[in-house]
């Protein structure tokens, strides 16, 4: 019985010294201090819009292809736009591309676009790699241009695709397909990624 | 004096070029811009402590002639150290001007990142913060709910769009001690537990049984005093 006041009153001890060591440490108490501040402050705020052509919204299809290998599909809006500039004697052609991307004229910042494929063209199984779709861009668009012959492949990863555009302009875009032999049959799709970003940033 | 045929000649040149520029207006209507998205960004950096949530609020607006939906999310490289993403989605309406932008924020919340020198597993630990503050790039952005193709049975894709600003998140390390909170809580959680079993233990006696141990004690005293008046 002895024993046991002793225990109690050891644990009571260490009871209150826990309990003592926790009010300690959660209250720490600070010397007086007295200071007089002001604040000083400045906002500065980049702003951009960017929107796609109607044709670029709805997607961009390359038609059906019934022999292969096939090289260069053309896009179903690649020459069934307005031209912006001439070319020889036609001055108001309307075979330039209709899928461009618009920098809005309420922007404080020129614009630079970044274009990506989330994956492959696939259908089922199959697929047809994101390299054989292309694209070329230009900032003025007619019978030849954007050409075929800048063409770049789409990649996983963002890339630059048209740098510097400024508010109220356009960035114009071709796209192709190439089909290799020996893909099997079906509806191949895929999603392509548009970015715009403040003139000099990373996509 | 203009004759019949040159009447003729000047209303059909006349109704060639109103096709033409009917023709053209209709092209241009059909292939101009659509719904899009502005990105009004009022901060491009944040400087958060660990475990602390933070919220940064970008501006979003739609000068063009549809309305749009659109989401607010994190690049990939911000995603591994940003937990508890909250992202608003929003519609913006046409021709909602940068002045007016709708204010969207994201909210995320920041792990524990320093490494921290513990005595019992994660318990009872020290931060010196011997390590540089670290900082991490992405890029927030502001993306539109992607169209459906038009094409069925074709080969294609659809698009999106996104607009980004960059933005930097600075974690703080506040330097402390080793916490002994957790070991003070255990001790008096254990203390107090003992003795309240004890003092249950005695009081869950019946009241006769305590009674006899009294007498017991009275007894064994009363023997005691006897025993030395005899001496």
């Amino acid at each position: 019985m002895k024993g046991e006041n002793i225990a109690l009153v050891a644990f009571g001890l260490l009871f209150l010294f826990a309990i003592i060591m926790l009010f300690i440490t959660q209250s720490k108490i600070t010397g007086y201090a007295t200071t007089a501040t002001t604040t000083s402050n400045v906002t500065i705020s980049v702003y951009f819009a960017i929107a796609m052509s109607n044709n670029l919204t709805s997607g961009i299809t390359f038609g059906n292809i019934s022999s292969l290998p096939f090289t260069n599909a053309n896009s179903s809006h690649n020459y069934d736009g307005v031209n912006t500039t001439a070319q020889g004697s036609n001055l108001n052609g309307t075979n330039g591309t209709s899928t461009w991307l618009n920098v809005s004229a309420d922007s404080n910042t020129a614009v630079d676009f970044c274009l990506k494929g989330d994956a492959a063209l696939t259908s089922g199984a199959n697929t047809i790699g994101i390299g054989n779709e292309t694209y070329a861009n230009h900032t003025l668009t007619n019978f030849s241009l954007p050409a075929l012959g800048s063409e770049t492949a789409f990649t996983l990863s963002y890339v630059k695709a048209g740098s510097n555009i400024a508010a109220g302009n356009n960035s114009y875009y071709r796209f192709w397909l190439d089909v290799p032999a020996g893909t099997s049959s079906g509806t191949y799709n895929n999603t392509l990624s548009f970015e715009g970003v403040s003139t000099g940033g990373g996509c | 004096m203009i004759t019949k045929k040159e009447m003729l000649k000047y209303f059909h040149e006349v109704k060639t070029k109103k096709i033409f520029f009917l023709v053209l207006f209709s092209v241009i209507f059909i292939s101009s811009a659509s719904a899009g998205i502005g990105i009004r960004s009022y901060q491009d950096s944040i400087l958060l402590n660990e475990g602390e949530q933070g919220c940064v609020t970008i501006g979003a607006y739609n000068p063009f002639d549809t309305g749009t939906n659109v989401i607010v999310g994190i690049s990939d490289s911000l995603k591994e150290v940003l937990t508890s993403q909250e992202a608003d989605s929003k519609y913006l309406p046409p021709e909602t001007s940068s002045d007016n932008a709708i204010p969207l924020k994201f909210c995320f919340k920041v792990p524990q990142i320093y490494q921290r020198d513990c005595s019992v597993g994660s318990f009872i630990c020290e931060l010196k913060c011997n390590e540089e503050q670290k900082v991490y790039d992405g890029d927030i952005y502001l993306q539109s709910i992607p169209a459906t193709n038009e094409g069925g049975g074709i080969a294609g894709s659809t698009t999106k769009m996104s607009v980004s600003r960059p933005l930097k998140v600075g974690v703080v390390c506040t330097p402390h001690s080793r916490d002994y909170t957790l070991a003070y809580v255990v001790i008096a959680a254990v203390s107090g537990l003992t003795i309240f079993l004890v003092v249950f233990r005695r009081l869950r006696k019946p009241k006769v049984e305590r009674d006899k141990e009294k007498l017991m004690k009275l007894k064994e005293a009363i023997r005691k005093e006897s025993s030395k008046k005899k001496r």
